[in-house]
């Protein structure tokens, strides 16, 4: 069990950095719409909207609005537990204590999810799992549902999830490691232009601290495995994530060795996450 | 889906036991078809683009993957309010299994 009470004690800063590739693909094109196409869309809307078509164009030529922030040890303790944890525990973060983490990407950050059509219920918020301690460290993995407001209109964007870890040294109490990124797998995102919605891929959008610390030699005590970790996060955020799924490639082999049948879910977005 | 029939613990423990569970992008058919994921992938994702209706469709094959039967996403929720949505949904995997059985 470890005491995060005071574990961020160190007075230096730490530098994140923000990268934020362009949309690479999508299925309809919205964050590209043409005139005609956002015209249509515009036309749609109940009330009227202020919006040129140049200026839905200019919404969608997104990159991170600080490139290069300074946090202080003290603002990363959002990430850690109330009071003390073990190995695997899972706790809920404070939505306000994260979001100038995602407002490094854009100001229209906000947890407060509103695009509706494809959501489950409850599956707003953020979560953290102790993942890995030893005397010196200590490893947290967390995963955060937000969404980026472009415009009040009705411009969104839903990344899939942000999945991020943060190394502690407990005895220089601060922070060696924090990365918190969309996981760069196709159609991670989904696209609301007014009523019409897309999935699109954004290749990488990742804050990362600047310090080149090396973190992968670190003899843990007690750990679990990134996956095991990743697993408990989801089971927290969705029921469903207790059915055992499986890869593809792997699905007929199995089917025919344990004599069950295969059910299958085809699906537009990705089933694990709130891009779907 | 996920917040209804597979939020399920019915279903859950239902599928856990006799299914192998998969779910798979639409996007990603093709690619998988060309064999991507190798040969095992591609005949399943032929098969479940042969029968897939857009957007949202789930799909039983037996391990030889023949087709079984499926239940697409749209028809299923007009078809049933949403408190029958579970036990239907649990109904239809038993009756997968009885198919299969036969």
């Amino acid at each position: 069990m470890v005491d995060f009470s005071n574990v961020l004690s160190s007075t230096a800063g730490v530098q994140v950095q923000a990268h934020w590739e362009p949309i690479a693909d999508a299925t309809y094109n919205l964050h590209q719409p043409t005139q005609e196409q956002f015209d249509r869309l515009k036309a749609g809307l109940p009330e009227p909207v202020n919006m040129e078509w140049e200026q839905a164009l200019e919404l969608f030529n997104l990159k991170p609005v600080h490139p290069l922030k300074n946090y202080g040890q003290v603002d990363f303790q959002v990430f850690l537990p109330p009071s003390t944890a073990n190995v695997g525990d899972i706790w809920e973060l404070d939505l306000k204590g994260i979001l100038p983490f995602l407002g490094q990407f854009h100001p229209g950050a906000t947890t407060e999810i509103t695009i509706s059509s494809h959501r489950t219920p409850k599956s707003d918020g953020a979560r953290a799992c102790l993942r890995a301690i030893s005397p010196n460290y200590v490893e947290i993995v967390f995963r955060i549902h937000a969404q980026f407001v472009l415009d009040a209109s009705g411009i969104r964007l839903l990344p899939a999830q942000f999945v991020g870890r943060l190394v502690l040294n407990r005895k220089e109490g601060e922070v060696i490691k924090f990365s918190l990124f969309l996981p760069s797998r196709n159609s991670n995102v989904d696209v609301n232009v007014f009523r019409a919605a897309d999935i699109a891929f954004i290749p990488r959008m990742e804050l990362s601290t600047l310090s080149s610390t090396p973190v992968r030699g670190i003899a843990w005590e007690t750990a679990i495995t990134e996956e095991e970790a990743r697993k408990k996060l989801a089971t927290a955020f969705y029921k469903f994530a207790k059915i055992e799924w499986g890869p593809i490639e792997d699905a007929v082999e199995l089917a025919k060795s344990t004599n069950r049948p295969i059910h299958a879910l085809v699906l537009f977005g990705a089933l694990a996450d709130e891009s779907c | 889906m996920r917040a209804g029939p597979l939020s399920s613990s019915k279903v859950i423990k239902l599928l856990n036991a006799h299914f192998v569970n998969v779910w798979v992008l639409l996007r990603e058919l093709p690619e998988l078809q060309d064999g991507a994921k190798g040969a095992a992938a591609a005949m399943l994702a032929t098969k479940l683009q042969e029968h897939f209706v857009y957007p949202v469709d789930s799909l039983i094959l037996t391990p030889a993957l023949e087709f079984v039967q499926h239940l697409p996403t749209n028809e299923f929720h007009k078809s049933f309010p949403g408190n029958e949505k579970k036990s239907e949904y649990f109904r239809w995997l038993k009756s997968s299994l009885a198919q299969v059985d036969r």
